[in-house]
């Protein structure tokens, strides 16, 4: 009897280890697992992008116009054409413009003058060309375009479709018996703004 | 001050808006050549008599002209060359004319017989010639003998003008 009560109890000590094994092997499992856990955390992060779109203008000309005679009997003005390329992006709020001016008189002296030169604007693609017959000037800058509030160059949508833009701006001088024959040249420049 | 310095800080705000400036130029050139245009005042011109003597017949032919030559050898000509009467009527031979033109031009110095075969000059222009900008006025005096030979009737001759310029 006494020896069964040993088994039994023997029996029974080595059920107990056996529970305090797993529990023991169930903690160290556990600790074991807890720092794999914690490596694997995902985290995320949010952050606003933002970009500042400003009024954008640009243009581009020929590198030269010249005005001709269409006969040989003072029967037509001198004339010649440009068409200038230009590029813009106006606020919503804002506006912009085209300008010409003319950076001196003609050189050399014997010819028409600057203030002979008159110009049409046509076909303008985005914005408003100037209207009627315009004269061009040394001390000031003379509309060509007008752009509104809140236009854009390219890509259609909200923009126009064409990109570059362009204006055909036709010139003129009246033909005069006074002129002495050659060849006459003049800077002009053409400004755009945008806003 | 506290006060002007806010107004002065919020007024420079409101200046820096943002704003796109480009620019671009070209040459903007004038090519001007000789050019040379004439124009008659009158359609026609009669030649009349001022008796019935045989006095000859004359008539003057009005003219505006614009004229520009080149500067260094340029030259210009205003010439006529006529048409015949037709059959019973003057002879070319018996027509003549003196000239009348400003200073923009050197007129026929002197009668110069009319021809239907080759121009006969008006006005000769040199280097350099210009007209007024509205034209200047130049005028062909005619002047046609009275043949007994000529049959009563009307006749008429073409006259035509020529204008060049180099």
């Amino acid at each position: 009897m006494g020896g069964n009560m040993t088994i039994r109890t023997y029996l029974l000590r080595i059920t107990g280890s056996k529970c305090k094994f797993r529990v023991v092997a169930k903690q160290a499992l556990l600790a074991f697992l807890l720092p794999v856990i914690a490596m694997s955390d995902i985290q995320t992060t949010t952050q606003t992008m933002s970009a500042d779109i400003l009024p954008y203008g640009k243009v581009s000309l020929p590198s030269n116009v010249t005005l001709r005679a269409a006969d040989s009997r003072f029967g037509e003005n001198l004339t010649g054409s440009l068409t200038v390329s230009y590029w813009a992006r106006t606020s919503t709020a804002g506006g912009g413009s085209l300008t010409i001016q003319a950076s001196s008189n003609f050189s050399p002296s014997g010819g028409p003058s600057t203030s002979d030169v008159t110009y049409l604007c046509s076909g303008a693609t985005l914005g408003a060309g100037c209207s009627g017959s315009q004269a061009l000037a040394t001390s000031t800058q003379t509309a060509a375009v007008v752009f509104p509030a809140g236009v854009c160059t390219g890509g259609g949508g909200a923009c126009s479709t064409a990109e570059p833009n362009t204006v055909l701006l036709t010139l003129s001088a009246p033909d005069k018996p006074h002129y002495k024959t050659g060849t006459y040249s003049a800077q002009i420049t053409f400004t755009i703004s945008t806003l | 001050m506290k006060r002007n310095l806010v107004l002065t800080f919020a007024a420079a705000t409101l200046a820096f808006v943002p704003m796109a400036f480009g620019a671009d130029t070209s040459t903007l050139g004038v090519t001007v050549g000789p050019e040379a245009s004439f124009t008659a005042v009158d359609a026609t011109t009669t030649i009349s008599k001022g008796d019935t003597a045989f006095g000859g017949y004359s008539g003057t032919t009005n003219f505006t002209y614009k004229i520009r030559t080149s500067q260094t050898t340029g030259t210009g000509n205003i010439s006529v060359q006529v048409t015949t009467f037709g059959t019973g009527g003057p002879a070319v031979a018996d027509l003549a004319y003196t000239c009348t033109a400003p200073s923009s031009g050197t007129a026929c110095s002197s009668s110069t017989s009319a021809s239907t075969s080759t121009t006969t000059s008006v006005v000769a222009f040199g280097a350099d010639a210009h007209s007024a900008d509205t034209g200047d006025s130049g005028t062909a005096a005619w002047t046609l003998v009275d043949r007994t030979a000529i049959k009563t009737g009307s006749y008429s001759s073409t006259a035509t003008f020529t204008v060049s310029a180099t």
